[in-house]
């Protein structure tokens, strides 16, 4: 078994490669690095940046959910939030504008640092935003929202999308879990490791969701990791 | 100008590399082998240096730790910028001394350069 995960982790790592080399080709271009784009072209890349986002995002995820997860060490290093969250709903900005959803981070009027692992932090973060963009109705809200009290950060990532059924939301941190009313195409890992990555963190995640209302998630991490 | 010396193996990656850090206003220095590397630290020593792990003839790990045990080199920031991510290779990286851990995948050149910015200044 441990052979067959080396050979994936192998083969993953040669993926990478290739879509590395593509992000930033493609970012490279977007900027007008190789000459000026008309607005088609602009558009065709930014078509291209996002599918090779979703190839790396599915990939990590399948990384994660493939390895011997009590083998995973996490680094316990300073960890700015607020930082992080800004990072990464900018990253989302182009996705979200082209389908003209407004996607809002509400920033804390102070830094919050917590003490954790900033890379498996982001990849958390980053599965949590993208569902709510993928299943959120046109000309909605995706809001961002950091706050913090003595003990812990807290960020609810809350959409007016099209929600899960009641029956399923136990169910939906569960491994290859797909709610019978997606829409996109995915994996079922996303929400499994991201459960994984904030619990092995000493945080805690929860989900409220109503059919056709939307949905909130809640993640919940120690300032001292 | 600022000078980086980028240690990648992939030609591709490494051409895109120099030419989005050229872009960026900075002197590239390139390597792949032992001896490249040899070769550009006595030449000069950059301001930051940018490492990947997996090398033709020595590791990265090998080449942080002669990096930093090296009167010349070891107060230079080294950013590893690797597609491996074990937690056992962020462990090593970190613990060796290396300034931050990089996936490639996961992050632009541009992100790349900001860290480089906040790592050495403009």
């Amino acid at each position: 078994m441990q052979e067959k995960i080396d050979f994936f982790l192998l083969t993953a790592h040669e993926l990478r490669t290739s879509l590395s080399a593509m992000k930033w080709l493609f970012k490279m271009l977007a900027d007008g690095d190789y000459g000026a784009l008309n607005d088609e072209q602009r558009t065709a890349i930014t078509q291209a940046m996002q599918a090779n986002d979703r190839m790396v995002a599915t990939l990590n995820n399948t990384i994660l959910a493939v390895k011997d997860t009590d083998a995973i060490t996490y680094t316990h290093l300073p960890v700015q939030l607020d930082r992080l969250l800004s990072e990464i709903t900018k990253e989302f900005g182009s996705e979200a504008a082209e389908k003209h959803l407004t996607l809002t981070y509400h920033a804390p009027t102070t830094p919050i640092t917590i003490i954790g692992d900033e890379s498996k932090l982001r990849m958390a973060f980053h599965n949590v935003i993208e569902n709510s963009l993928k299943y959120s109705n046109g000309d909605t809200e995706v809001t961002v929202s950091l706050s913090a009290d003595d003990q812990a950060a807290t960020v609810h990532i809350q959409d007016h999308g099209i929600g899960i059924q009641a029956d399923q939301l136990p169910h939906v941190f569960e491994k290859f879990f797909r709610g019978a009313n997606h829409i996109e195409s995915g994996t079922g890992l996303g929400l499994y490791g991201t459960k994984l990555i904030i619990e092995r963190q000493c945080g805690t995640i929860t989900i409220e969701s109503q059919e056709a209302v939307g949905t909130t998630v809640t993640i919940s991490l120690p300032l001292q990791g | 100008m600022k000078k980086i010396l980028t240690i990648e193996d992939d030609q591709f990656l490494k051409k895109i590399e120099a030419t989005k850090f050229s872009k960026s206003g900075f002197e590239v220095e390139t390597a792949m082998t032992k001896a490249d590397i040899d070769t550009c630290l006595a030449k000069s020593i950059p301001d930051i240096i940018l490492l990947d792990i997996m090398l033709p003839d020595i590791d990265g790990y090998s080449v942080l730790k002669n990096l930093k045990a090296d009167e010349k080199t070891k107060a230079v920031p080294v950013i590893v910028f690797s597609n491996l991510s074990s937690d056992q290779d962020i462990k090593k990286m970190t613990e060796a001394g290396a300034a931050a851990f990089m996936i490639k995948s996961n992050f632009t050149l541009d992100e790349v350069v900001e860290k480089i910015h906040s790592l050495i200044g403009a």
